[in-house]
């Protein structure tokens, strides 16, 4: 077992709603080692991205942390003083975005950026951080970084600007890197560059990833932990190999099931009917159960919380495992 | 054997450089489409695919004849259509529509949904008021929106379901070709999944034939009956669905599969670091995939290789399609059985629901 890094327990955000609050993250725990890399998988309104913000205390105004602590090595970060959220923010946890081009500032050159990044939290003389900025663009693997060092953000392709956030976010050499859909918007050749570029960086300077995406391909890929996020829940939690060769929430195997595939086996794709629920309009007892192909009387009636189903793999769904409630027996393969 | 719905041949076009700010002055042209050819039958679905500044919208924007070509015919239905101008093109209008990418922009956010739906109809003088009526409420409910759905505005929609209403409005004038610009990348997984679906029925229901541009290899492989993979401009192999992802035949082709991350839980094999992207203003010698190719020898850097019929019938423009070893990229099923079992359940489960049954 690596040593742990950080430990979310009970996490819960909350915005303004009609009528008081929503909780747009309900009673989250994670726990992530260093050097692991954990998979945070969902779609839009299930939460994953004011998770990441909750982490580096990034909310917007509106938005409070109502419950739980946020421990990284060691310290929790709820009731850390603003200027040593600050100071720890861009040097310990760092984080990259999906679109490198709204987050590049256009009128600067990269050097100067990746240069203003360093200097933020370890102020140097000038030509030391050129010389730690043009390093940090070689270790991206982008070619000729000290002639790039003097390139504007439009000249640079979408890969190579990804690259540059990358080099910007790793300067300091931070302990956990939050990537959120880092490859969303890019060519897939390029994607899969990237993706490769994480894992070597992350093999050289054993930092912790926790990697926000929609993209099951790539959690597989990259990803030790999973976890299945739905209506601010974590749902299913466990390591990769488990979760992929033994879904067990009927969400994860909804979203599986959603999937076209390269081998193109499936005439038509069994999808999750509907829509997901609002934060301030959740429905009764287990919030997926108005989608739930499984759904029992008693999964509308009360919460349903995280069990263990196997080695570290969590499932919080009444039916798990599905085939040894239901009567019908499903064809064997 | 009838004649094709749609016949593109030798389509190119080419597009002005211009440098300065005041008085702008022509440093070059770029050749965004390199005389490509291909063809779409009725009821069949035609991907293209290639990474971004391959032309593949702008080929898609050129049949539709939103953009001039520079050379080559676009026949559509039988007729030369590259030519078409005034009531003629409008008449053309009715049978080739378009889907976009962002249902977001391509809604007009002041229209509520029955008008957005019925515009078309308007502006090709179809029907009075009521017969309009009657059919936007049919359309809706085609792509699976409820009549109620009718009077309320873009905002109100989810993502998935405004590209429904763009599907609807697509449809409107019942038309023969919809070119479809990744019409669900945008899209959430399982809205993605819906949105597929709809397309599939829709297809299956009207003969619809697509020309379906999409970046995502899985979906392209789950909707497409035959792919044509662009690289700079040009098409580098054409094929089955099934057999190009089976045994690609053009080392692009395998490129673009060996990157694709699979829903398998397996450390990719380490894969060789490529050369940025070439420019389309400076375009290689020869093969333009020669600088990016593993199996480059000296011909590829100087003569640029026809697309040609290879040993299985696909077309392929590569000097050596016939010698390459049997492809890694090549895509096989594989799930553990728990997965499997479950996700059949699962789909038993769908499929019935869909068909009314209930099993609970």
């Amino acid at each position: 077992m690596t040593a742990e890094l950080l430990h979310i327990e009970g996490l819960r955000t909350t915005f303004p709603a009609a009528g008081g609050e929503a909780a747009a993250v309900d009673g989250v725990s994670l726990r992530l080692g260093r050097g692991r890399t954990l998979g945070i998988v969902g779609e839009s309104g299930s939460g994953k991205s004011v998770l990441s913000l909750s982490l580096m205390r990034l909310l917007p105004p509106a938005a409070r942390i109502r419950a739980g602590t946020i421990r990284f090595d060691g310290t929790d970060l709820r009731s850390l003083p603003e200027a040593r959220m600050r100071a720890l923010r861009g040097k310990r946890i760092a984080m990259i975005f999906q679109e490198p081009m709204t987050s590049l500032n256009p009128a600067y050159t990269v050097g100067d950026q990746i240069m203003e990044a360093i200097a933020a939290h370890e102020p140097a003389p000038r030509a030391e951080l050129e010389a730690r900025a043009i390093a940090a663009l070689g270790r991206v693997r982008i070619p000729d970084a000290a002639r790039r060092f003097h390139d504007y953000p439009h000249l640079l392709s979408g890969g190579q600007r990804q690259r540059v956030m990358i080099a910007m976010a790793l300067a300091c050499a931070p302990d956990l890197l939050i990537a959120d859909e880092p490859t969303t918007a890019l060519d897939v050749t390029v994607q899969a560059e990237i993706l490769d570029l994480l894992r070597m960086l992350q093999a050289e300077t054993g930092m912790a990833l926790i990697l926000i995406t929609h993209d099951l391909g790539v959690v597989a890929e990259m990803a030790d932990e999973v976890a299945v996020m739905y209506a601010g829940r974590v749902v299913e939690q466990a390591p990769v190999a488990a979760l992929f060769g033994d879904p067990q929430h009927p969400y994860t195997l909804g979203l599986l099931g959603s999937l076209p595939r390269l081998d193109g086996h499936t005439e038509r794709l069994p999808t999750i009917e509907g829509t997901m629920p609002q934060a301030d309009a959740l429905p009764p007892g287990c919030r997926f159960h108005p989608r739930c192909v499984f759904a029992a009387p008693a999964c509308m009636q009360a919460d349903v919380a995280l069990r263990a189903i196997g080695a570290e793999h969590q499932v919080a769904c009444l039916r798990a495992p599905v085939e040894a409630s239901v009567s019908e027996v499903a064809a064997a393969p | 054997m009838t004649a094709p719905l749609l016949e593109v041949e030798g389509l190119a076009r080419d597009f002005a450089v211009r440098r300065g700010l005041i008085r702008a002055r022509e440093v070059g042209r770029v050749r965004a489409v390199d005389r490509i050819s291909f063809t779409v039958a009725r009821g069949e679905t035609l991907a293209l695919v290639g990474e971004s500044g391959c032309g593949k919208s702008t080929t898609a924007r050129m049949v539709l004849r939103l953009l001039e070509p520079s050379a080559g015919t676009i026949r559509f239905e039988g007729n030369d259509i590259t030519a078409l101008r005034g009531a003629a093109l409008r008449g053309l209008r009715r049978r080739m529509q378009m889907i976009f990418q962002d249902p977001f922009a391509s809604l007009d956010p002041r229209q509520r949904v029955d008008s957005i739906v019925e515009e078309p109809l308007i502006l090709h003088g179809i029907g009075d008021s009521a017969a309009r009526h009657a059919r936007v409420t049919e359309l809706l409910s085609l792509v699976g929106l409820s009549p109620e759905h009718a009077t309320r505005y873009p905002h109100q929609f989810s993502g998935g379901q405004r590209q429904r209403i763009g599907i609807a409005r697509a449809l409107a004038l019942e038309p023969a070709l919809i070119v479809c610009d990744e019409p669900v990348s945008a899209l959430d997984v399982s809205v993605q999944a819906q949105v597929i679906n709809l397309l599939q029925d829709l297809q299956a229901r009207m003969r619809l034939s697509y020309l379906f541009i999409a970046h995502d290899l899985a979906v392209v492989r789950h909707i497409a009956d035959r792919v044509a993979v662009m690289y700079l401009g040009r098409i580098v192999e054409l094929a089955p669905a099934a057999m190009l992802f089976a045994a690609p035949a053009h080392p692009y082709t395998r490129h673009l599969l060996a990157s694709v991350p699979r829903p398998e839980p397996r450390r990719p094999p380490p894969r060789p670091p490529a050369p940025e992207p070439p420019s389309p203003l400076d375009p290689p010698t020869g093969c333009a995939f020669h600088p990016r190719c593993p199996f480059v020898i000296p011909r590829c850097t100087q003569e640029a290789p026809p697309l040609t019929e290879q040993a299985r019938g696909q077309l392929a423009a590569c000097w050596r399609a016939d010698e390459l070893p049997a492809s890694a990229a090549a895509v096989t099923a594989q799930e553990a059985p728990a997965a499997a079992r479950r996700l059949a359940l699962y789909a038993g489960r769908r499929a019935n629901e869909r068909a009314g049954i209930l099993t609970r």
